[in-house]
């Protein structure tokens, strides 16, 4: 569903791209002071102005199809942010990518993983505040990413500055029988809910730690393969 | 006005660095879309709304 | 658009070629774009940076349990506002429930203020110099009018290793007795005793680390998923990655260790060293043993002579499993099938703590299980090791390798050793015979020894004996009768109630210390925090008593810094050589495993190995160094039941533990709202065929009676406990569990049997 739904973007926002750049050369070659009022153009079912035509065409290539495109183009960008293969296009995720898909790591992202608990967009799912339905806070910081990374201007190993929702992982575990078992879950309610107190303190780490993902160290090499 | 040939020329870029981004993801492609593809019709959009807004006072519309 | 031709024509003739200035704008356009972006950027940077939740994060240690957890320490304008795991320490980010409370620990109210003395039966405030004064006048005068050995000192596994090892100098070379004692005897004497007869040198050769490769787990008197949660999570990771993992848990209850464990052997308390030499039959028997490893690494002894694997395996007979099956209250098969498992795993990892070492056997039972690695082969190697886990966040480094204890001196020493003396003399620089050979009076007989009189002056700082000692009743009247002082950061504790002067202590980052946890770590947990009102760390008290009694020059250290360097040099004397361990490389790394004899030694992951211990001779693989003869002990040690057997009179048997909330004595976690919320009140948790039988039900008020004391409490009833056996925690005031529990003691260790007691239980109507 996901799919065509992403293919049906991309087709459109290819042909909003190819229509605007038609019709903004028609723009530009456009002169808009040939003040002929009477020249009309037919065009089959009504007959306007030659002038009108022009800024019609001229609205829509400057106006129109850009926010169009616009609109597409990030509905794009935060769509793809759910796949997995997105946040792999970035090298620097790599080790957190590898790790994810590795059976024999303990991380919570690998058992994740690897248990299927999570069929598929597996990053997206703990890391929803990226997507469109997230926060604002967090789209933010996704394109802060995404500047810092396109420039170079980060340092490895790279360190999330916004605290990680508890949310998160509630969405999914609160309420199930599993979780209610747990007495500290019960001593621990309010601090879990108001982010207070961090679900990774008892569960330990959900990815490889940041001297893992140190240039030189001795898992580096490895995090850093591009697998397949 | 006259012509709006700067607006849609930076427009056009626009569209060319929109295009590649939606054919092919990627942090590069999306980057120059988020940081300079929407910048430039934005620019576009205003230059030809300043061109436009001048002409309706010149014929006394607004 | 078919019919605009002709105005295209004309547009297009006038219009075609691009001019300069159009690319100029053009041009212009996308730098104008350009420089949009950058300022894009340069608002989200502004905007996102702004969410920090904290000024500063500092490494630190947990202040609860033996596991020793790093966690990280978050502090905005002074306060401690959070506590994580420290990721890149040993435990991997992961802490426990107390842990992530710690910030309430720096907050809570109840602190010691000021120092106190009691006048007319009532603690009265008074001035650091007036009580120290005090003190100091009192010692003296017991020092001079009855001899050194009329005062004592009373430690704990929760002072810093610098104020465990001042105290232990300040008394044995300064004062001159070996009156000098701690909780780590209630807790890992055994362990200590078992560990040095088998090889030479205590501290268990394993790491934590060992845990990701075992493939056979082994859990003996250890609740370790309440008692020590990151390293069962990280057995249970273990599992998760590799399914095959086989767990076993054996204690008496269904405890939630056994819940998560696939095989639980439900025995019957007191009697495991059954189990155990069972085991070691079957191994032989059924040729599971590894004779190759035998041959090269072991010798066997009955603890006053050389014997022989023939007679080992003589002595074995009566431990067949059908034999012993029914005393244990478990299957032969299942005998079998634990044994099995134990010898043939690819790795095997035993871990244990209070109920193998809480015990009158608890030596000998520490022995026994490092004797079926042995026998097997399961040690030295990834995943394979015995591991004994530690209770306190210091009973290693702080007591146990400093020797602070009635019978030992730093390093692996006995006071009873006219060399090892000499030695310490030498390198303490005091003169030939201060320090006496004679062993001073361990917990249980220190505290008898206050009750008549042979010990007039006391100083206990960081326990609560009032409350941890067995048949806690009695002692608390010898605690009145003597001179006691004791220090600690909370006010009104059990112990203090029977005290004669009250000095308030600093309490976890309120002072910069060294704590050894059970894997032989050594970690630093820094001064972020000043000590509320008058309260100052432990070894300012001991050192201003030092100056008081007029050792100033023996005590010269006197920051922590400078006692650690101290102590630093004195173990390069001994195998248990740290020289390495400097605090500048502790304040940069995530603790280091000693032995570390040099700087630029990374520490020892696993003792007795090649490559990993420096001390091993090259070619020599395994090397069990701390004997004369290079090998390990198996000893051939007979069961003995408890003395506390169940009778008519007393039916039942009681043990006690602790549950996951709550640490020890509960004085700093029974005041933190939630854990205190999360557990209630303690209770006497018992079978309900048991409850049945006593006409008892949840909620009932009940006595517990034992030939040592008698406690009321509430009831509940519960699978956990086996019929037969009645447990109640330790950590509640309220229901002082430890008035009732029998003070007998492992005679080689001194360790106190809390695990076995005969009760009776009756419903109380009032």
């Amino acid at each position: 569903m996901n799919i065509d739904f992403r293919q049906i973007v991309m087709a459109l926002g290819t042909l909003m791209c190819i229509l605007g750049i038609i019709f903004c050369i028609r723009t530009a070659r456009t002169r808009f002071d040939r003040a002929d009022s009477n020249k009309e153009v037919n065009l089959g079912i009504t007959r306007i102005p030659a002038l009108t035509l022009a800024r019609l065409l001229a609205f829509v290539s400057l106006i129109v199809f850009p926010a169009g495109a616009v609109f597409l183009a990030n509905y794009h960008t935060f769509e793809g942010v759910h796949e997995v293969r997105g946040c792999a296009s970035c090298h620097v995720m790599l080790p957190m990518v590898n790790d994810l898909q590795d059976p024999k790591s303990g991380t919570l992202a690998a058992r994740h993983y690897k248990n299927r608990w999570i069929a598929e967009d597996q990053c997206y799912t703990c890391h929803s505040d990226y997507g469109l339905a997230g926060n604002l806070e967090a789209k933010m910081t996704g394109f802060r990413h995404l500047a810092r990374y396109t420039t170079h201007t980060y340092h490895e190993p790279i360190q999330a500055r916004v605290r990680f929702d508890n949310k998160n992982c509630l969405n999914c575990h609160a309420g199930t029988p599993k979780f209610e078992a747990v007495q500290s879950h019960h001593t621990a309610h309010e601090r879990l809910v108001s982010n207070e107190m961090i679900c990774l303190n008892c569960h330990g780490q959900a990815h490889p730690t940041s001297v893992q993902r140190t240039p030189g160290s001795a898992d580096y090499a490895r995090l850093m393969e591009r697998m397949k | 006005m006259r012509l709006l040939r700067w607006e849609a020329y930076c427009a056009i870029l626009g569209f060319i660095l929109t295009q590649v981004f939606v054919l092919v993801p990627g942090p590069y492609p999306m980057a120059l879309f988020t940081f300079i593809a929407q910048p430039l019709f934005a620019i576009a959009a205003i230059g030809y709304l300043a061109k436009v807004i001048a002409d309706l006072r010149r014929h006394r519309s607004l | 658009m078919s019919a605009e031709v002709s105005s295209e024509d004309e547009n297009k003739s006038t219009s075609s070629d691009i001019t300069r200035r159009d690319v100029l704008f053009t041009l212009g356009g996308l730098g104008a774009a350009i420089g949009a972006g950058a300022a894009m950027w340069g608002g989200l940077e502004l905007m996102v940076r702004s969410r920090q939740t904290v000024d500063s994060w500092n490494k630190a240690v947990c202040r609860f349990c033996g596991t020793g957890c790093g966690v990280m320490v978050g502090m905005t304008d002074g306060r401690v506002v959070d506590v994580r795991g420290d990721e890149l320490a040993h435990n991997k980010g992961v802490i426990c429930i107390k842990g992530s409370m710690l910030p309430e620990l720096t907050r809570i109210s109840g602190r010691l203020r000021s120092p106190k003395i009691r006048k007319d039966g009532k603690l009265v405030d008074a001035s650091w110099d007036e009580a120290m004064g005090l003190v100091a006048a009192r010692f003296s005068e017991c020092i001079n009018q009855s001899g050194p050995d009329s005062v004592a000192f009373y430690g704990s596994g929760q002072l810093f290793t610098e104020e465990s090892y001042t105290a232990n100098k300040l008394f044995k070379a300064g004062i001159g007795t070996n009156n000098v004692d701690g909780n780590p005897r209630l807790c890992m004497a055994s362990a200590a005793s078992g560990y040095v007869s088998t090889f030479g040198k205590d501290e268990p050769p394993g790491c934590y680390a060992d845990a990701d490769y075992a493939d056979c787990f082994f859990l003996i008197g250890s609740n370790a998923y309440e008692c020590h949660q990151p390293i069962f999570e990280r057995i249970r990771q273990r599992k998760r990655a590799n399914p095959d993992t086989v767990i076993v848990c054996v204690d008496p209850r269904r405890t939630k260790t056994a819940e998560h464990s696939d095989i639980h052997l439900a025995v019957i308390p007191g009697t495991d060293l059954l189990l155990l030499n069972s085991m070691a039959f079957v191994i032989f028997d059924e040729g599971l043993h590894n004779q190759d490893f035998i041959d090269r690494h072991v010798r066997f002894s009955d603890g006053d002579h050389e014997a022989d694997q023939a007679a080992f395996r003589k002595f074995l007979q009566p431990y067949a499993p059908e034999k012993v099956a029914q005393e244990l209250g478990v299957s032969a098969a299942d005998i079998r099938r634990v044994a099995y498992l134990f010898a043939t795993s690819t790795a095997t990892m035993s871990l244990w703590t209070m109920g193998i070492n809480q015990r009158t056997q608890g030596t000998f039972l520490n022995n026994t299980i490092n004797s079926l690695h042995l026998i097997t082969g399961q040690i030295g190697r990834p995943g394979a090791t015995p591991f004994s886990l530690t209770g306190q966040p210091n009973a290693c480094g702080g007591v146990r390798d400093t020797g602070a204890l009635s019978h030992a001196l730093p390093g692996g020493r006995l006071v009873s050793n006219p060399q090892h003396r000499g030695e310490m003399e030498k390198i303490w620089n005091v003169p030939e015979g201060t320090i006496s050979g004679k062993p001073g009076f361990d917990a249980v007989n220190l505290f008898r020894a206050m009750e008549d009189g042979r010990v007039k002056a006391a100083l206990i700082m960081c326990t609560n004996p009032g409350a941890s000692l067995p048949a806690a009743g009695r002692y608390h009247a010898a605690m009145e009768k003597c001179f006691t002082v004791v220090s600690d950061a909370f006010e009104d504790s059990e112990t203090q109630r029977h005290a004669q002067v009250v000095l308030p202590a600093a309490l976890w980052i309120e002072k910069e210390g060294v704590t050894g946890q059970g894997e032989r770590r050594y970690q630093l947990t820094p001064k972020l925090l000043n000590p509320p009102a008058q309260a100052r760390s432990d070894l300012q008290i001991l050192t201003d008593l030092a100056v008081r009694l007029g050792h100033d020059k023996l005590i010269a250290a006197r920051t922590p810094q400078a006692v650690w360097d101290e102590w630093r040099e004195v173990s390069a004397h001994s195998l248990y050589n740290f020289k390495g361990i400097t605090y500048d490389r502790l304040e940069k790394e995530r603790g280091i495993q000693w032995p570390c004899p040099s700087e630029d030694h990374p520490g020892t992951a696993r003792r007795y190995v090649e490559g990993e211990d420096p001390f091993v001779t090259k070619g020599a693989g395994i090397e069990f160094y701390g004997n004369h003869d290079k090998k390990a002990v198996v000893y051939l040690r007979p069961y003995a039941p408890s003395p506390e057997k169940t009778s008519a009179e007393y039916p039942l048997y009681l043990t006690t533990g602790r549950v996951l909330e709550q640490f020890h004595t509960g004085t700093m976690t029974d005041r933190i709202a939630e854990l205190h919320k999360a557990t209630g009140n303690a209770t006497f948790d018992l079978n309900p065929e048991d409850a049945h039988t006593l006409g008892v039900q949840t909620g009932d008020r009940v006595e517990v009676k034992s030939k040592y004391g008698t406690v009321l409490g509430q009831a509940r009833t519960t699978q956990a406990s086996r019929p037969g056996v009645i447990f109640a925690a330790f950590y509640d005031a309220k229901l002082l569990v430890n008035r009732a529990v029998a003070d007998n003691y492992d005679p080689t260790s001194k360790e106190p049997e809390f695990k076995v007691t005969a009760v009776s239980v009756r419903k109380v109507t009032a």
